[in-house]
Order: structure tokens, then sequence, then C-alpha cells
């Protein structure tokens, strides 16, 4: 079972409930460095989306 | 442990991420500034292959060594369609060369060349798997053409890369399912494509202010 209070206080914020079994085993087996990086990612993403949820381009992707 | 399970977690911020930097895709000159950034990026995409598949075989991992010849294959000519479509834009494909990438993009390409030369080359596998999940879509190239008013064919660059060579992708997940090296190159494995997550949303960010900065 994950655990709630590890992800939360390593500053991942994620609605468990929405992930697969697949998902939540793979952020069992992160360390506690790879969550922090994780969560990190996870806050830039959200500031580069903005607030405009939906909007973006469809099929948006890249070839590098 | 699922690498793919983690890779699929990150794929739709990503997508989200994307979208501020594509909707400034709008004139010519900004297609012209994005299609430069994926000349700067793509030039170093063959160094990189080559020596993964070597220091795989110097390491004894022979099918991590197969993989990175076969997607060196794959990756041949593709510099060809940046230059084409950067003409097809109105630019002189010529001028390529000679730009000095931005630090997002060495960032983004430098990481792997450190993971590659001081842990081990199944950090590339980490970088390509979340690059894989991450392909332009079908309806990307028709929406830019609209954008930027520019004709279809100078997206061959976009929509070359829509869908995965036949094979390649089964064979790489198979490599992602049973990374090797142990929890060791797991651990490679994810940092490859942690730093691949985080570098692509510093350039896309980058790489919108420039873009919106664009005649």
């Amino acid at each position: 079972m994950t655990d709630r209070s590890r992800l939360a206080r390593l500053g991942l914020d994620l609605d468990l409930e929405a992930l697969g079994d697949d998902q939540l085993a793979a952020l069992d087996s992160l360390t506690d460095e790879e969550i922090r990086v994780l969560a990190r990612i996870r806050r830039k993403l959200d500031d580069a989306a903005g607030d405009v949820e939906g909007h973006s381009l469809e099929g948006g992707g890249v070839v590098w | 442990m699922s690498v793919p399970a983690l890779l699929d977690l990150l794929a739709p911020g990503l997508a989200r991420a994307a979208g501020p930097m594509w909707r400034a895709v709008v004139t010519p000159a900004a297609y012209r500034l994005w299609l430069a950034t994926t000349h700067d990026l793509t030039r170093a995409t063959t160094g990189l292959l080559e020596e993964a598949a070597e220091r795989s075989a110097c390491l004894g991992e022979a099918g991590l060594a197969a993989w990175f010849a076969g997607q060196l294959d794959e990756e041949r000519g593709h510099g060809s369609w940046v230059a084409a479509d950067y003409a097809a834009a109105g630019g002189d494909p010529g001028t390529l060369a000679e730009r000095v990438p931005c630090p997002a993009t060495a960032r983004l390409v430098g990481a792997q060349h450190y993971y590659l030369r001081h842990a081990h080359p199944v950090a590339l596998l980490g970088h390509i798997a979340l690059l894989e999940r991450h392909r332009p879509g079908r309806t990307l190239a028709a929406a830019l053409a609209r954008q930027t008013g520019l004709p279809p064919g100078a997206f061959r660059t976009l929509t070359g890369h829509v869908a995965p060579p036949a094979g390649r992708r089964a064979a790489l997940e198979a490599l992602l399912a049973r990374p090797p090296a142990g929890e060791r190159g797991r651990r490679v494995l994810t940092a490859g494509a942690l730093a691949t997550a985080e570098g692509l949303v510093e350039l896309f960010s980058a790489l919108r202010t420039e873009l919106e900065a664009s005649p």
C-alpha cells in the first residue's frame, strides 16, 4: 500500500485515487530523493502549463 | 518496479506544459525558431547514440548496444527533414550550424552525456522512452500550418515523427521492463528520464519566451 504520508512529507501532491496499480507500485519503489525530484518536476510542469487546462494544442508533442 | 508506469505518470503533465510553447508558434519566424532549436537538439542525437552503443558493448550489455545501434539507423536523415522544413519556412538552412544553442538546450542534452559517461548508458534509454511517450499528435502539423500560414510541406519533421517505427517501441518497452545492471540500472534509468522531464519543461518555458518575442 502506497505510503501517502511519505509522499506528502516529500512534497509530492498527487491524487492517488486516480492512479493505476502500476503507477502506485512505481511510486512505492522510488527512493526519497527520486520522489523529491519528481515533486519538483511536477511543480514546474504545473507552472509551465498555466491555468488554461484543456486549451493546449491538441496532439502537442516534441520530436527531440 | 515499473519504470514505464513512472514515465506514463509524467506524460500528461508534459503534454500540458508543451501547450503554451506550441500556442506561441503563430508566425513563420516563430516556427523557424522552433526548427532551429530542434536542429540544436537533433544534431546531438547521433553522437549520443553512437557513444551509448559503444559503452553498452564495452559493459557487455549486448541487448542495450543493439537497441541503440538500431535507433541510430532510425534517426539517420532526420536532420535533413529539419533543414528542408527550415527552407520551406523561409529560412536559410546554411545558417543553422552557426547557431549558439540556448542553455536550456545544452542542459537537456548535457545531462545525458553526463549519465552516459559517469553512470551507465541505460540512462539514455530513460531519455528516449520519455520522448517516445511525447510524440507529436496527428493534428499538430495541421494546427501549426493554420497558425503560421505556412504550407503543409513545411512540417515534415513533425509529421515524420507521429508514428513510432514498427517494432522499435516494443523492443524499447521490453528493455524498460527488465533494465540491465540491476537496481543501480533501474535508478540510472529513472534518473535519465527525470533529467529529461525537468530539462524539457525548462526548455518549453525558455522557448516559449523566445517565441513570444519573435516577429
